[in-house]
């Protein structure tokens, strides 16, 4: 049974051990969308700010009331949270939106052992991994440490754990024995399977050969300011 | 970005009429724009000139800059060509040794998801076309068929 503390710090990350035996407060696509608001907001709120203080009269007045009413704003983002909870008292998983810490609204819960949780290849470009909880995806790192975290999400939440890493593309249900020796035989068998790397679409050479009708355009120009201008 | 069955064994992928007309008139008025100017080149002096060239430069290549994806399911390829009368940029891809296509999320694009072709799962996906979630989805489905390959449900949210 893995402890919390056995997790990576790229885990830690992502799996916060506050409420931790009873329940999992997992960060949504709808936090980040906040923060990057409260982050964006801090611009006029800086700019503001300056304002307020080298300019007067009627105009300051009304930066400070700006800048406090922006102040106010991002105070009211920082604090607020959206999260995706695995609730283990009440056997449900649903979204939470949390001001301080304290509870605001939910959404309807589900059960929690509808929770589909799946260990991957991060989809970007498929050299780390990440594991899925049901629609949000978490990059966490190198192999073992993906492992560790889905099995200790799997055993406490009594969650059937897949993975879509032995067969891709199929997915199917985690087992230790089996991952590893997938995970063994395809690494060092590189030499005598040559992997056909397809170089992209876009390479640097290719931005070259957009300016290629520069020259002919430039001696076209020239070439009519001559005429015309001896004309 | 849509997804034209051309006969059993080939298809393209091109885009939308409304976006081609429209791109049509804006390019026509810069190359009037551009010819107009180049009349007048006579008087100004060399560095006018210049700006000229770059913006001809641009103006041809709004008005000629294609890309064709075209799928050939009887030589088992999917080329990719980015032309504006010149070839600039070329990718065939072999269809064979596709495992799986994927429609995944993109933060650096306006749209926000790109449709992927996996080839070996160690290998970074490569990225076919960008667009919303549910024009990539269609188009995914369509060209999964096509190429019969598999379609994973990656990005529904």
């Amino acid at each position: 049974m893995l402890q919390y503390s056995q997790l990576s710090e790229n885990t830690k990350v992502h799996i916060k051990a506050t409420d931790l035996p009873l329940r999992l407060k997992l960060a949504t696509k709808k936090q980040s969308y906040i923060r990057a608001l409260a982050l964006i907001l801090l611009a006029p709120l800086l700019a503001s700010l300056t304002m307020a203080v080298t300019l007067d009269g009627m105009e300051q007045t009304f930066y400070q009331f700006v800048a406090g009413f922006l102040i106010l704003l991002d105070l009211v983002l920082w604090l607020l949270t959206h999260t995706l909870v695995l609730d283990k008292e009440s056997d449900t998983r649903y979204f939470e939106l949390s001001f301080m810490g304290k509870h605001l609204s939910k959404t309807d819960p589900f059960p929690l052992s509808t929770t589909e949780l799946l260990l991957r290849r991060f989809s970007k470009d498929h050299q780390q991994f990440e594991l899925k909880i049901d629609q949000l995806s978490y990059p966490i790192g190198n192999f073992t440490e993906t492992l560790r975290a889905t099995l200790f999400v799997a055993n406490h939440f009594d969650l059937q754990a897949t993975e879509q890493i032995s067969h891709f593309p199929q997915t199917c249900k985690l087992d230790e024995a089996q991952l590893a020796a997938s995970m063994l035989i395809k690494h060092p068998c590189a030499a005598n399977d040559p992997i056909q790397e397809y170089p992209p679409l876009w390479q640097p050479i290719n931005f070259a050969r957009l300016l290629l009708p520069l020259p002919y355009l430039l001696m076209i120009g020239i070439g009519i300011k001559l005429f015309g201008g001896a004309l | 970005m849509v997804f034209k069955q051309l006969s059993p064994t080939q298809a393209k992928i091109t885009t939308t009429r409304f976006s081609k007309i429209s791109r049509t008139i804006i390019s026509a008025i810069l190359a009037v724009l551009t010819i107009f100017m180049a009349t007048r080149l006579g008087d100004e002096n060399y560095g006018v000139v210049i700006g000229w060239a770059f913006g001809a430069l641009l103006g041809w290549h709004l008005l000629f800059a294609r890309k064709q994806i075209h799928i050939d399911i009887a030589n088992q390829t999917i080329s990719t060509r980015v032309s504006s009368i010149y070839l600039i940029a070329q990718q065939d891809i072999s269809i064979a040794d596709i495992k799986a296509f994927r429609v995944d999320k993109d933060s650096t694009r306006q749209h926000q998801y790109k449709l992927s072709i996996i080839m070996d799962e160690r290998l970074k996906p490569i990225r076919l076309e960008f667009g919303s979630l549910q024009s990539m989805n269609i188009l995914a489905e369509k060209l999964s068929d096509f190429c019969n390959k598999t379609l994973l449900n990656s990005a529904k949210y």
